[in-house]
């Protein structure tokens, strides 16, 4: 803890290069796949869970429907869907992802499919802050040729630190008062949806605007689709 | 460290509006919440609950001549099938297919099962 303040300065200029230079040699996102498979409906399937956490499956999921549509696809309720899959034999996601597009198909009719893992999920204390994390990883398949069409990793992360300016008393202090306030309000949701935003949302390698969204003919048009 | 996050501020306010106007704009009410719901926990009362809420939350939408965002019609008809009524149950999934095409087989099945 005694070496961190001297350190801080050069990690965080180590950290803006590396943001430099990674946008710099980035190449620029291909749509080619999700532009000629435009899909008008996604089925999200129940995420693969790698976390330690009992809820983050779920927990996801409830988050994941707004953004999708809000981007312009429709989407399929994502608990009747859950619900039936495990109704009819598949206890877990697992199982859910190795469906055949086939049979996803004849049930759901959708036109892609999401597959998604999160990867990290909810509050880690330490001595002086927590950290909520959120992390996800997802690809988009389209139902009738199995190519997948988008994939997309992204992060969030929100720490009891933010905007404390109160020294180390200040952060002990912090740190005390935001276990007992997180364990009444989960943060979590509230970072998923960060994070969610972050994957579909963003203007660099995010879903571009589907057919219910006001931009989709420009989207399409900037990718040389003219919709008729 | 302060001057970034002002930087950070304003660029995220030049960002925003731009991104926010013209997405579809649907008013969600419970179903967020709902879906929570019934991914961790069922007991009888807590369906009931959640029915309520979300029949209420469409109604409002009613009045207000808005239509209600993808799948909640399909939600909430899933939950009054659960709870045995298979009457509000085909109303709604009706009302989902009416709503968005895209549901058609999903919604027809279930209509089968019912």
């Amino acid at each position: 803890m005694r070496t961190a303040p001297p350190l801080r300065r050069p990690t965080l200029l180590c950290a803006l290069l590396l943001v430099v230079t990674a946008c710099a040699s980035r190449e620029p996102y291909d749509y080619g796949p999700l532009v000629s498979h435009m899909p008008g409906s996604i089925l999200v399937l129940p995420p693969l869970d790698e976390t330690p956490e009992v809820e983050a499956a779920e927990g996801w999921l409830a988050t994941a429907t707004r953004p999708l549509v809000e981007r312009g696809y429709y989407v399929f309720p994502v608990a009747v869907v859950h619900r039936m899959m495990r109704e009819n034999g598949l206890p877990t996601p697992h199982e859910m992802h190795q469906v055949s597009l086939t049979k996803l198909a004849e049930i759901f009719d959708p036109d892609a499919v999401l597959y998604v893992t999160v990867r990290e999920w909810g509050t880690s204390y330490e001595v002086l802050a927590s950290n909520t994390r959120v992390s996800v990883e997802a690809r988009l398949v389209d139902t009738a040729t199995g190519t997948e069409i988008w994939r997309g990793t992204a992060v969030a992360v929100k720490s009891s630190n933010d905007g404390n300016q109160g020294g180390l008393i200040g952060a002990m202090v912090g740190a005390v008062v935001n276990q007992v306030v997180t364990s009444a309000i989960d943060p979590t949701p509230d970072v998923a949806r960060q994070c969610n935003a972050n994957l579909f949302l963003n203007s660099w390698d995010g879903l571009l605007p589907g057919p219910l969204h006001p931009d989709h003919a420009e989207a399409m048009a900037e990718h040389g689709v003219v919709l008729p | 460290m302060r001057r970034r996050l002002g930087w950070t501020a304003l660029l995220l306010a030049a960002l925003l509006p731009a991104a926010a106007c013209s997405s579809p704009r649907y008013d969600w009410g419970p179903y967020e919440d709902s879906v929570l719901a019934v991914e961790l926990d069922f007991r009888e009362q807590q369906l009931m609950d959640e029915i309520a809420a979300l029949e209420e939350h469409i109604h409002q939408l009613q009045l207000r001549d808005e239509v209600a965002p993808p799948g909640m019609h399909a939600h909430v008809g899933y939950l009054q099938y659960l709870a045995g009524d298979t009457g509000a149950a085909a109303r709604h999934f009706e009302a989902e297919k009416a709503l968005y095409p895209q549901s058609t087989v999903f919604m027809d099945g279930l209509l089968k099962r019912i």
